[in-house]
């Protein structure tokens, strides 16, 4: 099958702009312009996913990492409250050498994996034959994957009971209700 | 839009009737063995009653109510796994729920020993948290959760349930070791482990998403048939090296050790003999089953690898244990040690190698349980006394508890007549007879000077006069007591009849598809 140019311009096109988001929210000295552009960076891969008529992995990408994750780094960025003369200095010695050296490894695998198998996995060629994306995801999900996407509640639980044990103060019974008093006095 | 929900629509209708005619656009839903289920079920249950449970029971009974229901779900799910103990007497092992959850005798054995040290957890962390007052009535439920992870890591089938498996015990044992979470110390260390465990679980991740790309599955069984047909890809290999330095982490092999001690000496102690025996179990089990089993084809790959990590650990565990003054931090460096030893049944990849690695876990839960209960009793009131100069003279102040954890240091030592011994004995006799003496001959040197830093705390507690004051030390309260004294059946028993065990493991095989 061969790529045809429309394709190939728009691909470069919002390749352009993931990859200049991208940078941007690793460059931008503003945090809130980080989150921002990260949204931008994460919007651009949904716009490839449907490109690469892969409809239900957009809407998830768009739902959850740009709408849910971006907003939740913005609350938090607005909890901390955003400080003009924040200290930029870098605590973690060693940081960018260390991250330029797991983004070769990452490329490496990618490249590597993508020049191994062209089309890559079984899923890939189904739906490059036509199959409906949405069917081959709920397919694996409720099928093979059913039993892990279960598990899924698991971690979620303890990650609540995270939050409760290590945030939430256990006030003895007393005190509560002498604060009940103070608000009707 | 409209699509998806259709689809949602059709999948849950068709969820609900299981068996649905395989009609185009129709999901059949696979077949839920639900025996194979119930272990793992039982414990997450119990864990939703305890959290329930808040708006029912009065306040005075919930901590009770909690740790009631703790050892209840512990007990059910056990029994669930006898039950399907019993099934697999019966009939053949395979696989439950569409191949992704392998039902063997490796898994039932290693739930029961999960089972187990949750068990231990309980009795041993409540009332010592209780002392601290520390106590949460959330810790049984994290506990039945993390056994649930660690009992998936034994019986996960496929790379992507071991990851959740990961996740979930991870999770659970992040917020343990933050249980004291008003003392700076447990905090530092609590997120030392947290962003560590985070990145070596990245790692982890990684090497499945290269596992997929070049086998094109993430079932162990896939794999395996995969790797069976021939030439290995050096992605692949990469792959292998990756979910290594995940699993490493885990279990604390060096270079991936570097949160052992602080996490040890940072978490409380009450809670210390948990995080150590559990995730090392649960790391070794998923070893034995990703790489002894679905790997097994590529061993010539691996075993260079892992034999090297198995020296490197040996060599840091012991080497550095030798100038500890902190008895936290000694029993941290030699559990790195301990993560070597069993590195060795790992790189043997037998069926013999399996079962005594087996047996080198359930010997190794008892005593370090054991020596952490000692040590958590000994050191006091918010671990304030946890020096090795903090033992002197405790034979003439607590006679009983410095017998005790003689007979622990002597086990971790690996001297008879303790468990120790024979669980080293049988893991290196299978070693010597799959063809790995020399790694043999490193392990042997490695605990002959072991040896040394063991008995030097043994010596400490019977030779030495008590420092200063009186330190005073709590006497242990019945319920650590009793702890204790299981702790020192199991290491007692198991190194003077063995056989007891061995014979039970003789059944506990792994299903290996490369073999």
């Amino acid at each position: 099958m061969k790529t045809s140019w429309p394709d190939i311009l728009f691909f470069a096109i919002v390749c352009g702009i993931a990859l200049g988001a991208a940078l941007r929210v690793v460059l931008s000295k503003n945090a809130v312009h980080s989150a921002l552009m990260l949204a931008l960076t994460l919007f651009s891969v949904a716009v490839i996913f449907i490109a690469q008529s892969a409809p239900f992995l957009a809407a998830v990408q768009m739902i959850v990492y740009a709408g849910a994750v971006v907003v939740l780094f913005l609350f938090v960025i607005m909890l901390l409250g955003v400080d003009k003369n924040e200290d930029l200095r870098e605590t973690l010695r060693g940081q960018r050498p260390a991250a330029l050296g797991l983004a070769l490894l990452f490329a490496v695998g990618t490249v590597g994996v993508i020049r191994l198998y062209g089309s890559g996995a079984p899923q890939a060629e189904a739906i490059a034959l036509g199959a409906d994306n949405v069917q081959l995801i709920a397919d694996a999900l409720f099928t093979t994957y059913l039993y892990a996407f279960e598990i899924t509640a698991a971690p979620l639980l303890v990650a609540a009971i995270a939050a409760v044990v290590l945030a939430k103060r256990e006030r003895p019974a007393k005190s509560l209700s002498e604060s009940r008093e103070d608000g009707s006095a | 839009m409209i699509r998806i929900i259709n689809t949602l629509q059709v999948a849950s209708a068709s969820l609900v009737a299981a068996a649905t005619p395989s009609a185009e656009g129709v999901i059949r839903a696979p077949e839920i063995d639900y025996v194979a289920i119930a272990p793992e079920a039982i414990l997450v249950l119990g864990a939703l009653a305890i959290l329930l449970k808040k708006g029912f029971v009065p306040r005075r009974y919930r901590m009770m109510a909690s740790v009631a229901t703790g050892i209840l779900a512990i007990c059910a799910s056990l029994i669930a796994t006898g039950i399907l103990w019993q099934r697999l007497a019966d009939g053949a092992a395979g696989t439950a729920v569409s191949g992704i959850l392998a039902v063997d005798g490796f898994a039932v054995f290693s739930k029961v020993l999960f089972l187990g040290i949750a068990a231990f957890a309980i009795l041993l962390g409540v009332p010592g948290l209780r002392r601290e007052r520390i106590m949460r009535e959330e810790y049984p439920a994290l506990v039945v959760l993390a056994a649930a992870g660690m009992m998936l890591m034994a019986a996960s089938s496929d790379l992507i349930l071991t990851f959740l498996a990961l996740e979930l015990f991870s999770l659970a044992f992040y917020v343990l070791a933050a249980f004291a979470r008003d003392l700076p110390r447990p905090q530092e260390s609590a997120l030392k482990y947290f962003l560590l465990g985070a990145f070596a679980s990245a790692f982890f991740l990684y090497g499945v998403a290269l596992a997929y790309g070049t086998a094109g599955s993430t079932n162990l069984t896939s794999i395996a048939d995969f790797l069976g047909r021939g030439s290995i890809p050096w992605i692949f290999v990469a792959s292998m090296a990756l979910i290594l330095v995940g699993l490493g982490f885990k279990v604390g092999a060096v270079p991936f050790h570097m949160w052992v001690p602080d996490v040890y000496q940072g978490a409380p102690s009450q809670v210390v003999g948990f995080l150590a025996s559990g995730a090392k179990a649960a790391g070794v089990v998923a070893l034995l089953r990703i790489y002894v089993s679905a790997f097994h084809a590529a061993r010539p790959s691996w075993l260079p690898v892992i034999a090297g990590l198995s020296i490197a650990t040996m060599a840091v565990g012991v080497v550095v244990a030798l100038v500890q003054s902190d008895i936290k931090r000694l029993l941290g460096y030699s559990s790195i040690a301990h993560a070597g030893y069993l590195l060795i049944g790992v790189a043997a990849a037998t069926p013999a190698a399996t079962s005594a690695s087996l047996f080198y876990l359930v010997s190794y839960a008892a005593m370090i349980f054991g020596a952490f209960a000692i040590v958590s009793v000994v050191s006091g009131k918010g671990d304030g006394f946890t020096r090795i100069d903090d033992f002197a003279g405790l034979a003439r102040r607590r006679p009983m508890l410095a017998a005790a954890f003689t007979v622990f240091l002597l086990g971790l030592a690996g001297i008879p007549p303790t468990a120790g011994f024979i669980a080293k004995f049988v893991l290196f006799q299978a070693a010597v007879e799959s063809g790995l003496w020399w790694l043999v001959l490193c392990g042997a040197v490695a605990s002959v000077i072991a040896a040394y830093f063991y008995l030097r705390v043994i010596i400490v507690m019977f030779v030495r006069e008590p420092e200063g004051e009186d330190l005073d030390s709590d006497e242990p309260d019945p319920i650590t007591s009793l702890g204790m004294g299981l702790a020192i059946g199991i290491t007692l028993v198991l190194g003077i009849i063995p056989q007891a065990l061995m014979s039970v493991l003789a059944g506990a095989d792994l299903v290996m598809p490369g073999l």
